[in-house]
């Protein structure tokens, strides 16, 4: 019996432990929550902009030996502009004086780059001179320009083809990269070629002390410039460079992807997007000083040039979108919270380099707010549009979800039928009262009731151009049949693009009042396209054939970047200015496009004009943005939205399209981005094989005018709803393609559509 | 003495409930709870913050596109439930007499269940893509192709799916039945002069009625999970005839139209406990 109820014990005993482990293990696991009442951290390094001396465009920076700073550029003063300088700072940047000039036979419109110093205030760059070679685009030749601290400079001519990244070591050895992917040491005395450190892989190359330091596609070597042997490998350094599989390349002359500075304790600084860092020789550990995504360094308008360190403070040498230098002081300031107290969540569904400019200046203005960019398609999962919607709803339906939606690409009624958008009429008028919009664009959202959920920050602009006696042909669809039968008049990618060029145009055509499609007019678009295309093909040369089959390889790649407005008009300037095409329809992206566009007409006659093929007056709606009604700080989201309609955040990016705030978008249209014939593009004629150079003016005064006008008069918003356009123009392209009839395509079509509308 | 009996028997009873209770406590927290809540908010709006009573079954009863995929679906299991089981239990039958390739075919059958919704799709495509081998094969030989995807016959593509994904699956489940017949039965049947069809429709069908129901109901189960498949092809919208409830709910989730969903969940959900409530009625009428 005694046993039995032992037994019994041991029994229950062993049930009791099984079941709580079991319990145990299907608990769901609790989030940690940070413990709010402690001490803030305090102390972080906070950026300041830097007036530079006589609006130069500085290439180099360097702390010298005796503690001053001094900067190396051309001055962009209207009085000296084209001449190279030096400056010097005592005073930590605040004020500069010109130290020295560069002898008078390099001041002529002289172009140098990749201009490096070194501690003593001397230094070298790369000198560009016309050769005698007749090809347009391989006549220039190359010499080492190298001065002293008093701006005495000599010339010797380069053995090394494709010199660039200068770098000085601490005692005066000069590293460069060279074409092919190589490193270098280059004598400074005479140009000629010391050692090949490396004969490939060199993307990046920089100096730490009287070492080179060389990143390659995934790893980094570093060289002793005395022994000319490698150096001892710095395997932290190596990983924290490329973690999370970085890589650097240069994507122009003087910008670079990272930079290099070293302390005067012989530390090791760089800067990349992510922020700055610092690394101790043979160290454990890579430390972050200035967190990239709270400052200038996440704004992808903001190309890296040169960093300094003095005094514990950073120095970052810019160049703007617009070519203009600024130079940025980080200072520590130990009163600011170490992270921003208050986080903002901004929301879009594809990556936009616009928005990120935004976010960096906002950040800048509002140091005291983090702006947290969360993107749907990142690109590095098999995430579609759809599963990315679905994601962001179950984060907003949770509580979880962002502040800010950046609804390009998102359905506006959707949230705004569900009364997820807040009304931002007053914010509307507020801005109209003090810049003026344009408020057909930015009032398109518009409700019966009169609020506002959503405002479009920018715009396209659907136009056509090319030879003015083309264009005037140009008036419908039925037009196009008959000018694609005439060979040359427009080109085999502008052809093969044609439904999604066209779609911003019409697709409002085919919409009913109702919401429901037309499908004669639908059916008169499909066909139209199909016989075009036909009729192109049919007329098409050999070379044009082969063109075409060459494109249909990558179709599919070629079609999935493709943005929702199509294509921009200047992808064919030079298609226009060889001769190759008479005429093109597409999107005016910003005033880049047009500026190109109207400086091809200089060289052979090719208008702007508004497209106008079915719907008149049609814009396509940009950085469209929304409140959410359960932000988490709705009053950081309207300050954002806010500043992003500002005049001042309408100039955060001026490359890409047009401002809806009158005051900038006349700004963005009058103000030039670059001189007349400062800079050209050279292209080679795909029929020819002539090179082909366009030299770039600003528009007129009367095409500005022009432009100006044509965004005045824009009130019909073109419907780029993600289901009806993937649906219209997967059938059209069958249909181009003959693998389907425009019957079948339209009952296709239609089938979806009404199945999409019936939801 | 009494109260003792009582007091082990409670006693033994405790221990079931303790290994039942964490089992219990996730179906409680993950499938009852989200169930009750779903209710709640099938009479709620889009982001449950007011009551609307019964507007969203209104609205729900009243859509197209509901009506459109609750009727494919209905179709849909109304065609392959019986085709399964009939086709399942064929086959498991053959196998049972089979001597030799019992196992080979046993695995055969099975492989299907076996393979990814993913490589399924690319079969699929390879198959039945307008330029696909069964329209090469049909060109060569009738001369004409068929639209598989993009017409009605996408229902049969689909059916067919579900039949080659699942027979095998049903076949073990009945091979288990078939084995739990005494094999006693069918001897004392065969003395007193029964053949095989006798056995068959005397024995064998009313000893594999419990295996009837089980199968039943996970067959039922089984068949929502064929749009996985459909929508890794077709996508979003698929041609009329494949388009089913999960599409709909899917395509809702994507518009925040929870309210919608949820009502839609709800009566979807009595449909399915009805018909189940139904079996189980015919069932135990049979015993």
């Amino acid at each position: 019996m005694k046993r039995r109820n032992q037994n019994i014990w041991k029994r229950q005993a062993y049930s009791w432990l099984l079941m709580a482990a079991l319990g145990m293990g299907s608990l769901p696991v609790a989030k940690v929550q940070a413990d709010e009442s402690g001490d803030t951290a305090m102390g972080r390094y906070i950026e300041s902009e830097i007036t530079l001396p006589e609006e130069a465009q500085v290439q180099d920076i360097v702390r010298m030996t005796d503690g001053r700073l001094r900067i190396v550029g051309v001055s962009m003063d209207t009085s000296e502009a084209g001449s190279w300088k030096l400056w010097d700072s005592t005073d930590g940047g605040e004020t500069w004086e010109e130290a020295a000039k560069l002898p008078e036979e390099y001041n002529d419109g002289e172009f140098f780059f990749s201009m490096a110093l070194t501690r003593d205030g001397g230094g070298a760059g790369i000198r560009m001179i016309e050769s005698d070679s007749d090809d347009t685009l391989e006549n220039w030749d190359e010499e080492l320009l190298v001065f002293d601290a008093d701006g005495q400079a000599q010339c010797f001519p380069l053995e090394a083809p494709n010199v660039s990244q200068l770098s000085f070591t601490d005692s005066g050895a000069l590293v460069a990269q060279i074409s092919g992917g190589g490193a270098v040491l280059l004598d400074p005395e005479s140009g000629k070629t010391v050692c090949e450190l490396v004969t490939s892989d060199a993307e990046i190359v920089g100096t730490w002390k009287d070492q080179a330091l060389v990143l390659g596609t995934d790893s980094l070597q570093v060289y002793d410039t005395a022994t000319f042997q490698p150096g001892e490998s710095q395997e932290v350094l190596e990983e924290a460079l490329f973690a999370g599989n970085t890589s650097y390349t240069m994507t122009s002359t003087t910008a670079r992807p990272i930079l290099f500075a070293q302390a005067e304790d012989d530390r090791l600084f760089y800067a990349t997007r992510k922020g700055i860092y610092s690394y101790a020789e043979n160290g454990s550990v890579v430390e972050e000083i200035v967190n990239g995504s709270l400052c200038m360094l996440a704004d992808p308008g903001m190309q890296l040039v040169a960093l300094e360190e003095a005094d514990a403070e950073f120095y970052i040498v810019c160049a703007t979108e617009t070519g203009e230098s600024q130079l940025v002081k980080f200072s520590y300031d130990p009163d600011v919270a170490a992270t921003p107290q208050q986080e903002l969540t901004v929301y879009s569904l594809e990556e936009d380099a616009g928005m990120r400019r935004l976010i960096a200046q906002f950040q800048k203005q509002n140091p005291d707010i983090y702006v947290n960019y969360q993107i749907g398609l990142t690109g590095e999962d098999g995430v579609t549009a759809s599963d990315a919607l679905r994601m962001l709803n179950t984060e907003i339906l949770a509580g979880d979800g962002p502040d800010v939606l950046m609804l390009d690409g998102i359905s506006v009624d959707t949230y705004t039928e569900k009364g997820l958008l807040v009304d931002l009429g007053a914010m509307l008028t507020e801005v109209q009262d003090q810049d003026g919009v344009l408020t057909p664009i930015a009032g398109t959202y518009q409700q019966e009731d009169g609020s506002v959920p959503a405002i479009p920050c920018k715009f396209y602009i659907p136009a056509k151009c090319g030879d003015p006696e083309t264009l005037d042909v140009i008036d419908g669809l039925a037009s196009l049949e008959q000018l694609a039968a005439q060979e040359g008049t427009f080109t085999s990618e502008g052809m093969l693009m044609l439904p999604e060029r066209l779609y911003p145009l019409l697709a409002g055509t085919w919409s009913k009042a109702d919401g429901t499609l037309d499908a004669e007019a639908l059916q008169e678009y499909i066909q139209t396209v199909q016989q075009v295309w036909q009729t192109y093909e049919a007329n098409a040369s050999e070379q044009v054939k082969e063109d075409i089959a060459a494109w249909e390889e990558s179709e599919d790649s070629i079609l999935a970047q493709l943005p929702d407005y199509g294509a921009a008009l200047s992808g064919s300037s030079f298609d226009l200015l060889g001769g190759n095409a008479k005429a093109e329809i597409g999107m005016l992206t910003g005033m880049y496009d047009y500026a190109e566009l109207t400086s091809v007409n200089r060289q052979t006659p090719c208008e702007v004009r508004e497209a106008n093929l079915g719907a008149e007056d049609v814009f396509v709606p940009y950085e469209t943005l929304g409140v959410l009604s359960n932000a988490k700080d709705s009053e950081a989201a309207e300050m954002f939205v806010r500043y992003a309609l500002s005049e001042e955040g309408q100039m955060a990016d001026v490359e890409t399209a047009f401002p809806v705030n009158e005051t900038a978008l006349k700004r963005v249209i009058s103000e030039p981005f670059f001189k007349d014939g400062e800079f050209s593009m050279a292209s080679v004629n795909r029929k020819t094989g002539e090179s082909i150079t366009l030299i770039c003016y600003w528009p007129t005064k009367e095409q500005q005018e022009e432009l100006l006008a044509i965004a005045g008069r824009l009130d019909s918003r073109a419907n780029l709803d993600r289901i009806p356009r993937q649906t219209v123009l997967e059938e059209t392209r069958k249909c181009m393609k003959g693998e389907e009839s425009a019957d079948e395509a339209v009952n296709a079509i239609m089938q979806k559509i009404n199945l999409y509308l019936a939801e | 003495m009494r109260w003792r009996k009582s007091k082990r028997r409670w006693k033994r009873s405790l221990t079931g409930i303790c290994f039942l209770l964490p089992g219990f406590a996730g179906t409680v927290c993950f499938t009852l709870v989200p169930f009750f809540r779903t209710v709640v908010r099938s009479f709620q709006n889009a982001l449950g913050t007011a009551f609307v009573g019964v507007e969203n079954y209104r609205t729900v009863l009243g859509n197209t596109a509901f009506r459109m995929a609750a009727g494919n679906t209905l179709r849909f299991t109304c065609f392959c439930i019986p085709l399964l089981i009939a086709g399942s239990l064929v086959l498991a039958v053959i196998l049972q007499y089979q001597k030799q390739a019992k196992n080979w075919m046993k695995s055969m059958l099975l492989v299907p269940t076996a393979v990814p919704a993913a490589s399924v799709v690319l079969v699929w495509k390879l198959l039945f893509h307008s330029n696909g081998l069964l329209n090469h094969v049909l060109l060569a030989t009738v001369g004409t192709k068929v639209e598989w995807m993009t017409t009605s016959a996408s229902f049969w593509v689909l059916v067919l799916s579900y039949l080659w994904k699942n027979l095998g699956y049903d076949m073990i489940l009945w091979m288990a039945g078939l084995a739990g017949i005494p094999e006693e039965i069918y001897e004392a049947a065969r003395m007193d002069g029964a053949g095989e069809r006798a056995c068959f429709f005397r024995i064998t069908l009313p000893n594999l009625l419990p295996s009837l129901y089980t199968i039943s109901v996970l067959s039922f189960l089984n068949s929502f999970k064929v749009f996985r498949e459909a929508w890794l092809v077709a996508g979003d919208y698929p041609q009329q005839d494949m388009y089913l409830l999960q599409h709909l709910y899917n395509n809702w989730f994507r518009d925040l139209a929870f309210d919608k969903i949820s009502a839609a969940a709800v009566l979807t959900a009595l449909v399915v406990f009805v018909l189940i409530l139904l079996l189980q009625w015919a069932w135990e009428r049979e015993m």
